[in-house]
């Protein structure tokens, strides 16, 4: 389970004429409801009145891994990018339920309905706050939104956000207080730049930080923002001094005169420096065995709440369809080899009904403490969500059923219990990253499958080794039968299900295993399914062909989703309050709104 | 003496060498890049991934990116941090006080103390005192620090509430009160790595004595009237102490690498996590520069431990 966590850093939304309903979650919480939150598209509904600027002292942050660089294009993970929202943001934020929020740079959220997305969808104006300013006192103005573009699409920068601005024409200022996003053509995903990215530089700072000079730039360790908190010191892999920044847009705002960012160490003891002594007011990513973790959240004497939210971020089974074997050489796991077995359905369908993913979703997660099993790929936003593959006979856990499907085709046990077809026998290596809940999972998941007729050896790498295009034990290369990790989603699904299962995506020798499609999956019928999807742009029958990709990878066995595990999993101070993560942005996008 | 230090500088260029070449090969084959953290995201396309591996240099072959990367440390460069963007000297200073703060004082504490213990260890063979003494040396080093490192933190922070979970490096030491907050956020690790240190370096000090004592040096000095005090610090002890004195010399360098597990469980932000952290996010430069500065010390303390053993030991000599 501590497979890097990554945070949905790039999204892309399908619009805010949506009606999204809430999708998060909380868990023993002491927020309000998402719908209680600052989440209305003006962004006035603000609880200002709960406190004036500085009221509080100091605030205590706690992430397990220390940041190394502030700024977020060209951050390399949740440690820096969270961190770095704090003074860096973009010109809206994305919402607990996936949508966007006016609580940064733009004034109000623009859509169709407003005149602020042209009805073409390639256009989208945002109007800024009148007055905003940076933290320096500098006025903000729409040409460091203009640089900022420039910065990012400019490829010599090398920044790590460039598929922000993919397909994106201009970003251009209209006036002084306007800026016009641009894009190549009709973009059902019109939020693209703009919400929750392109976050924005101050020009006068970055100003000869752009192209081959980005990386080597000082300003990087300590950028000017626009955000509720400046930095004071930075030591990278180690520490953040923050101080509330006077020239905040929100005079009341923030509550904290300074905080105090500390990065490093491992999980459960930073669950115990949050809810044993109280020593931390916000512990970031608590993911520690689920009987740990609930008797330190539930002890009487806990210091902190544990807050959870659902986004998409699920655990899933990859089913190789090309052949792993090494006796192949060059070949191996090529993509015009076919897997021995698992390209027969059948197989794969007994599989998927030998899965017993209840037994893991609640021995491992904790039953909704760290996720809980679900048999869609596509978990949320909620209106998105599937309610078809429940009753797929390849969602129940039959041991019986798996038994009789492999027996209709063919595969007859031997004497050692495993069963062949001709000189086919099912053997298969399941690999994953060393984390002791994926080695558990490991351990049932070999148990029910050999109890079909299956021979399951285990392997388990370093994550560093496993999420790594280079090594031969890696997810990329995938020379095993089946894999397990998690990859988290955006708040539009299509960024999960053309990458991932398209065979444009696949990964294979040529080039260098950089595709996403690790499972070398290729089917026109899906890649049809895909194409269409992306040139919908009515909402309710692209909500439609989500869930008919869904079902169609589940039913077909495309892919064995497990547990849905929550994106946000933090140790909060039960006195501190305003706290309300959002699955689709990072878990500082409020932070303004903090206060004890 | 001159010729024998100048021979052994000549000896260590071309040492030096092949570690640079064998810890860069192994950093730059070795899987994991810096975009590892963001491996399994989907929505970061291959061409980004490329383009940015590229700024990094990693498209080029491992040995041409060594001899790059040798001959700019050659003129002190070490380069810039994959992670931060910044130079690597400037990461490596940020964080070796804090690991001289707590290794350095632990390795202190280790001598300071395993000299007197292996003194009485020794003078008062198979009493409670040496029964006690190597009891502790045993508990000492077959414990691993992850052992008590984590039973300290356990219960002296999360169940006495006593001591800080974390080192906090901006804490600067001005007056009683931070002095004893430095004291309190330090004592946890400085005794679990001094603990370590105190261990090994009690068993070679009880051990050069044992072997001095029978001596007829000893004995002379015994009849000669000397007071059993002067016999054993000013005789035995002034012998025993050279192999150790080498000892120490050549576990200064381990001072300057930093501890990595200590180091992680406490949160101290020193060259052992620098390390470790460095390793993990595929961050060659400062993974590199910290091992080659590491094996510079080495290869430089191995010569400082002759030489010192020539100088305490006038039988010795180099030629």
């Amino acid at each position: 389970m501590n497979g890097p966590s990554v945070s949905p850093r790039k999204l892309l939304a399908i619009g805010a004429m949506l009606a999204l309903t809430v999708s998060a979650c909380a868990q023993t919480t002491v927020t309000p409801s998402p719908s209680a939150a600052p989440a209305s598209p003006t962004g006035t509904a603000k609880p200002s009145a709960l406190f004036t600027r500085g009221q509080g002292g100091e605030l205590k942050v706690l992430y397990w891994q220390a940041p190394t660089i502030l700024n977020p294009h060209q951050a390399t993970g949740t440690k820096d990018g969270d961190p770095s929202r704090l003074v860096l943001e973009p010109l809206a934020s994305y919402g607990p339920d996936g949508k966007p929020i006016a609580n940064t740079l733009a004034a109000s959220i623009p859509t169709v309905e407003n005149g602020g997305v042209s009805k073409d969808l390639t256009t989208v104006t945002y109007t800024l706050k009148p007055g905003l300013k940076w933290s320096d006192g500098s006025p903000f103005s729409v040409d460091d939104v203009v640089f900022t573009f420039k910065y990012q699409s400019d490829p010599k920068s090398a920044v790590t956000t460039s598929d922000d601005v993919d397909g994106v024409k201009s970003v251009e200022a209209v006036g002084t207080d306007k800026i016009k996003v641009t894009y190549e053509k009709p973009n059902a995903n019109y939020y693209q730049w703009g919400v929750y990215s392109g976050f924005v530089l101050q020009k006068a700072q970055f100003g000869s930080c752009i192209g081959e000079a980005a990386a080597k730039c000082p300003a990087n360790l300590k950028p000017i923002g626009t955000g509720p908190y400046k930095i004071v010191d930075f030591k990278p892999n180690d520490n953040i001094s923050f101080a509330l920044n006077e020239n905040f847009r929100d005079a009341n705002k923030p509550f904290f005169k300074t905080i105090s960012w500390k990065g490093g160490g491992e999980a459960p003891t930073a669950a115990r420096a949050a809810f044993q002594t109280g020593e931390v007011d916000y512990a970031w990513n608590l993911q520690v065995d689920a009987p740990l973790l609930r008797s330190l959240s539930t002890a009487s004497d806990a210091k902190a709440n544990l807050v959870t939210v659902y986004g998409n971020s699920v655990e899933r089974i990859l089913i190789n369809f090309s052949n792993p074997d090494p006796a192949l050489g060059d070949k191996r796991a090529e993509p015009d080899t076919k897997h021995p077995y698992l390209t027969d359905i059948a197989v794969r369908r007994a599989l998927a009904m030998a899965t017993d993913r209840a037994t893991v979703g609640k021995e491992l997660y904790g039953d909704g403490l760290a996720g809980k099993a679900t048999c869609n790929i596509i978990n949320g936003p909620e209106q998105y969500n599937s309610t078809a593959t429940a009753s797929l006979d390849v969602c129940k856990f039959d041991l019986a059923a798996a038994n009789a499907e492999l027996d209709k085709a063919g595969y007859v046990k031997g004497a050692d219990g495993v069963r062949a077809k001709g000189s086919v026998r099912l053997e298969m290596t399941y690999q994953t990253t060393n984390s002791s809940v994926r080695q558990s999972t490991q351990t049932i998941l070999k148990k029910n499958w050999e109890a079909i007729g299956f021979k399951v050896t285990l392997k388990a790498f370093p994550s560093s080794t496993f999420f790594t295009n280079t090594s031969p034990d890696g997810a990329n290369h995938f020379w095993a039968d089946v894999e397990m990790y998690t990859s988290s989603g955006a708040p539009d699904p299509i960024l999960s299900l053309r990458p991932t299962w398209t065979t444009k995506n696949i990964a294979s020798k040529a080039n260098n295993w950089q595709g996403n499609n690790y499972a070398r999956y290729s089917d026109p019928t899906y890649d049809k399914l895909i194409d269409d999807l992306s040139a919908i742009t009515d909402p309710i029958k692209y909500v439609d062909a989500v869930k008919a990709a869904n079902d169609y990878l589940v039913k077909n066995v495309i892919i064995i989703p497990l547990v849905n595990r929550t994106f946000a999993t933090s140790g909060v101070s039960k006195t501190l309050k305003g706290v309300n993560p959002s699955p689709w942005d990072q878990e500082t996008y409020n932070i303004q709104d903090w206060y004890k | 003496m001159g010729r024998y230090i100048l021979r052994r500088l000549l000896i260590a260029v071309p040492t030096l060498t092949v570690i640079a070449l064998v810890i860069y090969v192994m950093l730059a084959t070795a899987p994991g890049n810096p975009l590892g953290a963001l491996a399994n995201d989907d929505r970061i396309s291959a061409e980004t991934r490329i383009r940015i591996l590229q700024t990094y240099g990693l498209d080029k072959p491992p040995i041409e990116r060594f001899f790059a990367w040798f001959t700019a440390i050659l003129r002190l460069d070490f380069g810039d941090s994959f992670m931060s963007h910044s130079p690597v000297m400037g990461l490596i200073l940020l964080a070796l006080p804090n690991t001289l703060a707590v290794v350095g004082v632990a390795y202190i504490v280790g001598i300071v103390l395993a000299i007197p213990i292996g003194i009485i260890s020794a003078t008062k063979r198979y009493t409670a005192w040496d029964m006690g003494a190597t009891g502790f040396a045993y508990v000492g080093f077959t414990l691993p620090t992850f052992l008590t490192g984590t039973l300290f933190l356990m219960i002296f922070t999360f169940w006495m509430h006593w001591l800080p979970y974390a080192y906090d490096s901006n804490l600067q030491v001005r007056d009683l009160a931070s002095f004893g907050q430095q004291v309190k956020q330090s004592i946890m690790p400085i005794m679990v790595l001094g603990l370590f240190d105190t261990a090994i370096l009690t068993r070679y000090v009880r051990a050069e004595m044992l072997e001095h004592l029978p001596l007829d040096y000893v004995r002379t000095a015994r009849s000669k009237g000397l007071r059993e005090q002067g016999v054993i610090l000013g005789h035995v002890l002034r012998n025993s102490l050279i192999p150790v004195v080498t000892l120490v010399a050549l576990g200064i360098p381990g001072v300057f690498g930093g501890a990595i597990i200590t180091e992680t469980i406490f949160r101290v932000p020193g060259i052992g996590q620098l390390l470790i952290n460095s390793i993990s996010t595929g961050d060659i430069p400062v993974a590199a520069a910290v091992l080659f500065m590491f094996s510079v010390l080495v290869v430089a303390f191995n010569l400082v431990a002759d030489v010192l053993y020539a100088v305490l030991d006038p039988r010795i000599k180099y030629a």
